[in-house]
């Protein structure tokens, strides 16, 4: 193994242990101490699973993490139910992170540079000597460049600098500026809020993406999805103000396309017509609200009619129980901060500060960033020769910033770089000292994601490389140099603890036990609240605006460069949902998960709108060159089109995140970084980099490339696999079926939403049904009657295979209303199920092994366009089409009603998959590949699959069996919500849920009984065991019930 | 008396001598081009095995295959070869129950060529497999787990129905050569040719017993022959329409794929015995009248042929069923248009040239034709196949699919592979049937029996009163 991990090693790795007691689910030992194997460990038993609490840090939200361990090694990542950020919940990355731990392309050792490209293997010892001596000599002249720090990382950090005499820069990519600013203008406080969407009907966007990568995705996701969905009769509604539509955007039910650059405009307009019309309070907005010219300008600069601006105003004053945010990435421009300020100002008339918008709570992982003017500033001076010295951990200025060339020439200008990275990339790659910290399921550590919350991140397997916690690197070079940190503590763990007890002296969490007991049940649930005090007095909630500030914004259209006109396109760039800001792109899972919203995978792409691109003659997969000016010098990229419907027809996007040059072997030489057509420009106000801030001119090359995208259709044509209905119609259908109804809760003024037929027609019975019952009554050979509902459950008369009656009939509930197409469960499955990763080639051949995916419908065009995402699994269907055409029964019935598929005994005619109707069966065409150490990742519980094998979703069938398990030991059945298949437990909005779907209590069998609920593909019989739930459509009254298809 | 009697089938051969001359000439060391067509299909076929080998070590992937078109030209390929050995059992074995004469002489061809292309058609269910190393799960041997194979499984239904469709078929073929490899065993002067005859030969001595005893295992045979052409294509057939996949799930595709069996099955007799007649200088033996009467029945089948399509296309706009309709309307005018237009003209519209008798007789256009329809019904089967996976009811799931060169190499190789055999059968065994022929020409006549129903030599068949 060229990483060095050896069986002995490996020995360790089954040894690590530490002082937990273990009685909860959840360990609490580190590796701290190491035991041989040969002394059995009460948490380590070959074929039990243990589980740590930790924190997620792949990106900064901080969402609370469970780690499933086997046999000393993370298998699986999941959400720490306690966790106020997480809810049990992860994203895609979060999902990932275990492909970033068993990275094979980490950096395995200390290395110093040799050569260009040659670096000489340290140890520790000789590493942090040459650092402690490189400190020595550019004392006074050194510059610690860090990330997203909180917690006792942040003050250890502060410390060692204080010592060493370096001077800290803190720098993330994405930095909320303008968030910050506004918030510092008006309310005075440097912090960003927390928002409560779970408490907001009515959500408007503009530009952030908040289910993607703005602030806290997945508390967000949750709230919003709690906050919206149909539920019991009421429904909230979002809608969007950009000019590009991310995945958050698309979910909006309401698209109001302004142009780039306006959306400031749009939230004074909305904000004064709830003053004029719906009885809001200017308070100290009064004065930029007072504008008579306010609307007009609006309209006029974004191209929104008033109509509409009239309906999202009455439908945004909804007393508090709504929510703007903004901006995000997208709509970072010249007057992004103008931005933020108007939200902030439409919240406030809305009456949302202090309900859904709290400041008194903020998003303190936001707080701390620096900012990319800082950013600027320090390459400034490194160009001058006054920075002698560099750390860096965390940021990849070398990707992250526009002006490239200037930070290569100013990271060759510093005498000394040392990187604390764990990857080689671009910036590291420049360094003279390479020192790679633990990956964070390696470390020890606390963040505050948000005030109040204090989370603790511990080891959950020794470390797979030769490689050094920073803490501890800080610390013992501190030491070397004899420079005092304010404590004793030679370890990272040791300071922690310290630092720990030292501001929990009296928590209330102490007990009898002290500190010892306190800590250990910190490490089991993961976090502390509120136990750290403040250092100045908390704001309050709603604390009032400045109006002196306010009336210093300059309430004008952002600007843009670039010669305005035909052949010319506002250029969007935004972050991307898989990749971040880049960093997470050597991640083969969220390479190969194809993007929620184009569906391309391991690529870059430019989003064209459809009409745009019919004048043009472009089709997907046209290669297309992009250009821009900067500094009057031609910038190019070129990329494959992707006609998006959700972008206007003079603007184009790529997403941020690919066109690595280095970092590893799946990022290396993949895509386009847009941000190589962007000038190095700080807005003013915020000192943030503005993305949107150029127009851009398109260029066909001619060429044409198969596109790397799971589905090349975008439409469901007439085969209404997801459906919607209105809100009306599904208050009907409810009712009908006594479930619970309460009176509407928003207005719903749009000129698109149609209420729904007040008496449907036909409501429950599709037309192919009708007909096949129809048949039925004639006496005709035809299916049996089919019941969405539990009581489908089996069909009567419909003994098959070997299912037996006494036997739990495993089900599932997909929500439609609920599911936001971010995909995390697509990640789960294959983390959970060991699914290979196929690459761009086998992706472009229709060769995704993905279990689990989202489909991505649009329907309608222009401001109509209606997404829906569905996801598609195995149906487990009670008459399987895949079962009798299987001649060597791999696939067969199990007495539980799943429909298994034995691998061993899989030949391969793919006649099963060519059965299927809901094309869920997946084939291995090549034997897959784990480069070492990411085969160590795979789930011990499940098979690994070769060449010439079809597989399938199973409904995690390993959970079922383990608990099953455990129930039988302990002289009990399952109980309901004890068997959670991977991706209904990740799902933010709760979309999935799983369960007996014969017992009338449980869950799943409840969920079923909503009169939204359909199966698809219903006419052809095949009892599927997945009852979908109608998506509630706003925009117009979206009947399947046939008419007009 | 002096006039000299000429058989109403074959004019031009005189007697009994002459075709002895003419056919058990063949089975001599061959020429030097027919060393170069044989060398050229051994080194196709090592092509193709290689193509496979590659397929075998770096997985099914090497095909173009995908999801969802999980079957391809590998699966059109076998349908094609089963449909091919349809004709030989037809010609053998239906129309010796109904007395055909003219099939005397064409027959040996028509079997061979069965047996040669059941032998290639048995090839790609495994080729096709993800796993082919262990093919032998389709098979209901005993084993110590109790595990059987699934007798629900059209896949397997087929297991059955080509395993004994070859072992008939190659039954028939190696039984009606009894008397022919007797007699050239008797001629035959190589040692590996008189060991080979020997063996094969059985013994066969001429008497009135074995001919006895040998006519009536033919016609028991025959019978036994003559269901199989229907139930071994029907069954092929049910591979896909016991499937829900639209376009494949119809009650109609058993008639259908018989009919198109027979009618490429002819299509590629006629192929094959045209270049045949001309190398081996044997026009009197497949005369023009042959190839009308061949010709008459491509017609028909070409009809039903056609009449089946018509069937499905309504079928589907009758069926009010997105999925069913979809296929239809992607196959006239999605990805795959030009194949469906390919097939349509090939097996619809270029036969229609059949009606005229000039066009049935005249050999080089007749040629021409029966290629045309061997390319329409390779086609038909990449269409059904093709079309229906890559637009099946999932719209998400919808993609083309392009065959791999690995894929097309098998093809080509499966194609070097019949032709390899059927090579090596023209200069192995006599490739007329002799003793049947004789049986329509004028028996040899002396002075003394001028008339009266000799009972000749070369007489096989029913128990009837001769010629």
């Amino acid at each position: 193994m060229s990483n060095g991990l050896e069986r002995r090693d490996f020995l360790k790795v089954l040894g690590v242990t530490g002082a937990g007691a273990g009685l909860t689910a959840c360990g609490t030992g580190g590796a701290e101490k190491l035991i041989p194997y040969v002394v059995p460990h009460e948490e380590i038993v070959p074929g039990i699973a243990t589980w740590y609490r930790t924190t997620c840090r792949e990106c900064p939200a901080g969402c609370g993490m469970n780690i499933r361990t086997r046999e000393g090694r993370a298998v699986k990542a999941e959400g720490n139910p306690l966790s106020p950020i997480a809810h049990g919940k992860l994203c895609a990355r979060g999902q990932a992170s275990l492909h970033g731990l068993y990275d094979p392309d980490r950096i395995p050792r200390p290395l110093l540079r040799s050569g260009t490209d040659d670096w000489d293997r340290l140890t520790w010892d000789e590493a942090e000597r040459r650092l402690a001596a490189e400190l020595q000599q550019h004392r006074g002249r050194t510059v610690f460049l860090t990330g997203n720090y909180s917690g006792t990382m942040d003050t250890l950090a502060d410390s060692f600098a204080a010592a060493v005499g370096a001077e800290r820069v803190r720098w993330e990519p994405f930095a909320y500026e303008p968030l910050r600013a506004a918030s510092r203008m008006i309310y005075g406080v440097d912090a960003v809020p927390v928002h409560d969407f779970s408490n907001a009907e009515v959500v408007i966007t503009f530009g952030a993406d908040f289910m993607e990568t703005w602030l806290s995705p997945v508390d967000y996701s949750h709230g919003f999805v709690q906050g919206r969905a149909y539920s019991q009769g009421r429904r909230g509604k979002m809608i969007s103000v950009t000019a590009h539509q991310s995945l958050t955007d698309l979910n909006a039910d309401e698209w109001l396309p302004a142009r780039p650059g306006t959306e400031h405009l749009v939230a004074l307009a909305i904000a004064r017509l709830i003053v004029d019309n719906h009885g809001g309070q200017a308070g100290a907005a009064a004065g930029l609200l007072n504008d008579p010219q306010l609307v007009s300008r609006a309209v006029e600069s974004s191209g929104v009619s008033p109509d509409r601006l009239r309906q999202v105003a009455a439908d945004f004053a909804n007393n508090g129980r709504s929510l703007a945010v903004g901006p995000g990435i997208q709509t970072q421009h010249t007057a992004a901060t103008a931005v933020a300020a108007a939200v902030a100002v439409l919240n406030q008339v809305a009456g949302n500060v202090g309900r859904t918008v709290r400041l008194d709570q903020t998003e303190a992982h936001a707080a701390n960033n620096g900012s990319y003017a800082e950013m600027q500033q320090l390459l400034a001076r490194m160009n001058n020769g006054e920075v002698g010295a560099l750390l860096v951990h965390g940021p990849n200025p070398l990707y992250n910033m526009p002006e490239q060339e200037t930070v290569r020439q100013a990271l060759q200008s510093v005498l000394f770089v040392a990187s604390f990275s764990s990857m080689l990339d671009e910036t590291s790659r420049m360094a003279t000292l390479l020192m790679p910290d633990h990956h964070f399921l390696e470390s020890w550590g606390d963040y505050v994601p948000r005030s109040g919350i204090t989370a603790l991140i511990q080891p959950v397997m020794v470390p797979v490389f030769d490689t050094k916690q920073t803490g501890d690197v800080l610390i013992s070079v501190a030491r070397r140099l004899n420079a005092g940190i304010g404590s004793d503590a030679t370890t990272y763990y040791d300071y922690l603890r310290e630092g720990w007890a030292r501001d929990n002296a009296g928590a209330p969490a102490g007990g009898a036990g002290g500190f010892e007991d306190f800590w250990r049940e910190s490490l089991q649930v993961g976090f502390i609240e509120s136990a750290a005090p403040q250092p100045d007095a908390a704001p309050a909630a709603a604390p009032a605006m400045n109006a002196d500030m306010l009336g210093t914004l300059g309430i004008t259209e952002a600007a843009f460069t670039g010669e305005a006109g035909d052949g010319s396109y506002y250029l969007i760039v935004y972050p991307s949902y898989r990749f971040w800001d880049g960093r997470l792109a050597n991640r083969p899972w969220l390479q190969e998960l194809p993007d929620p919203v184009s569906k391309f995978t391991w690529s870059s792409w430019i989003e064209i709108n459809p009409a745009t691109a019919d004048r043009l003659r472009l089709d997907n997969g046209h290669i297309l060159e992009v250009e821009t000016q900067v500094d009057g010098e031609s910038r190019t990229v070129t990329a494959p089109v992707w006609r998006h419907p959700g972008i206007r027809p003079d603007t184009i996007a790529i997403q941020l995140g690919q066109g690595h040059e280095h970092l590893g072997r799946w990022a290396k030489d993949r895509g386009v970084n847009p941000l190589h057509l962007l000038s190095p420009v700080a807005e003013p106000l915020s000192g943030g980099l503005v993305y949107a801030q150029t127009r851009a001119t398109i260029r066909k090359t001619g060429k044409w490339e198969r596109p790397t995208q799971s589905s090349l259709q975008d439409s469901q044509h007439d085969r209404e696999v997801a459906r919607a209905t209105s809100l009306m119609d599904a208050r009907y259908r409810d009712e009908k079926r006594s479930q619970p109804l309460v009176p509407l809760g928003v207005a719903y003024s749009a000129p698109g939403y149609i209420p729904g037929p007040a008496h449907p027609h036909e409501p429950d019975v599709h037309p192919f049904d009708a007909r096949v019952r129809s048949l039925q009554a004639a006496g005709g050979w035809a299916p049996a009657h089919v019941d969405a509902s539990p009581q489908g459950f089996p069909q009567p008369g419909t003994h098959y295979g070997e299912y037996s009656e006494q036997q739990p009939r495993w089900a599932m509930s997909i929500d439609l209303e609920r599911c936001i197409g971010c995909s995390a469960c697509a990640v789960a499955c294959s983390a959970e199920n060991n699914i290979a990763v196929v690459g761009p080639d086998g992706v472009a051949k229709g060769r995704i092994l993905h279990w689990m995916r989202i489909e991505r419908y649009f329907e309608g065009v222009g401001t109509e366009l209606e997404t829906t995402f569905l996801p598609m699994l195995c149906q487990q269907c009670g008459t399987a089409p895949c079962e009798p055409v299987c001649p060597v029964y791999a696939a067969y019935h199990t007495p539980e009603g799943l429909n298994a598929q034995v691998y061993n005994r899989c030949v391969g005619t793919r006649y099963c998959a060519n059965n299927c109707p809901y094309k869920v069966r997946v084939f291995n065409w090549h034997t897959a590949d784990w480069p070492e150490p990411l085969n160590w990742q795979l789930n011990p519980d499940v098979t690994v699959r070769e060449t010439g094998v079809m597989e399938k979703c199973t409904f995690c069938v390993q959970r079922i069996r383990d608990a099953q398990n455990t129930a039988s030991l302990q002289g009990r059945g399952t109980t309901d919500g004890e068997i959670t298949p991977a991706c209904a437990q990740t799902c933010p909005g709760e979309a999935i849920v799983f369960g007996n779907i014969k017992d009338p209590n449980s869950r799943v069998a409840r969920v079923a009984s909503s009169g939204r609920g359909y199966r698809v593909f219903e006419s052809l019989n095949t009892q599927s065991a997945i009852t979908y739930l109608r998506k509630v459509s706003l925009r117009t009254e979206r009947d399947d019930h046939g008419e007009g298809h | 008396m002096a006039t000299v009697i000429r058989s109403e089938t074959h004019p031009d051969i005189g007697s009994y001598r002459d075709v002895n001359r003419d056919v058990l000439r063949l089975l001599s060391a061959p020429g030097p081009g027919y060393y170069i067509l044989l060398a050229i299909t051994l080194v196709v076929l090592a092509i193709g095995a290689g193509a496979w080998l590659v397929q075998v070590v770096f997985g099914i992937g090497m095909s173009g295959l995908m999801n969802p078109v999980g079957w391809g030209v590998y699966i059109t390929t076998f349908v094609f070869w089963v449909g091919i050995g349809h004709a030989g059992t037809l010609i053998s074995a239906v129309l010796f129950l109904f007395r055909a004469r003219w099939r005397q002489s064409i027959y040996r061809v028509a079997e061979a060529m069965t047996v040669f292309a059941v032998m290639t058609a048995g090839l790609f269910p495994i080729i096709h497999l993800g796993r082919p190393w262990i093919f032998y799960y389709l098979l209901p041997y005993p084993n110590q787990r109790e595990l059987w194979p699934n007798f629900r499984s059209p896949l397997l239904w087929d297991v059955f129905a080509i395993s004994t469709y070859l072992t008939v078929s190659a039954t028939f073929f190696v039984l009606g050569m009894i008397p022919d490899l007797a007699a050239a065993r008797d001629t035959t002067t190589v040692t590996w040719r008189k060991k080979l005859y020997t063996v094969m030969a059985f013994g066969w001595r001429g008497t009135a017993n074995e001919w006895r005893h040998f006519t009536k295992a033919y016609l028991y045979l025959a019978a036994l022959a003559t269901p199989l052409v229907l139930s071994v294509h029907s069954v092929v057939s049910w591979d896909f329409a016991m499937s829900i996949v639209p376009g494949w799930h119809a009650t109609i595709f058993a008639p259908y794929f018989v009919a198109g069996a027979i009618f490429s099955g002819l299509a590629m007799v006629i192929t094959l015995v045209i270049p045949i007649r001309k190398m081996f200088r044997l026009e009197a033996y497949f005369t023009p009248r042959h190839f009308d009467a061949m010709a008459k029945m491509v017609l028909v089948s070409s009809m039903v042929v056609f009449y089946a399509y018509l069937t499905e296309f309504f079928m589907a706009w009758y069926s009010f069923e997105p999925g069913e309709r979809g296929v239809f309307m992607s196959r006239l005018v999605g990805n795959y248009w030009w194949a469906t237009w390919i097939m349509l003209t090939c097996n619809g519209i270029i036969p229609m040239m059949l009606w005229w008798p000039s066009i049935r007789r005249n050999i080089p256009a007749l040629f021409v034709i029966s290629v045309f329809i061997n390319i329409g019904m390779w086609f038909e089967r990449f269409v059904i196949i093709v079309t229906s996976l890559a637009h099946e009811y999932e719209p998400w799931q919808w993609r083309a699919y392009q065959p791999s060169l690995v894929e097309m190499l098998i093809v080509l190789g499966s194609f070097a592979w019949f032709f390899m055999w059927f090579l090596l059968f023209t200069r192995a065994f006599p490739i007329v049937a002799v003793a049947e022929l004789k049986e329509v020409l004028p028996a040899p006549r002396r002075a003394r029996v001028v008339q009266g129903g000799a009972q000749s030599h070369g007489r096989i068949g029913p128990a009837e009163d001769g010629v």
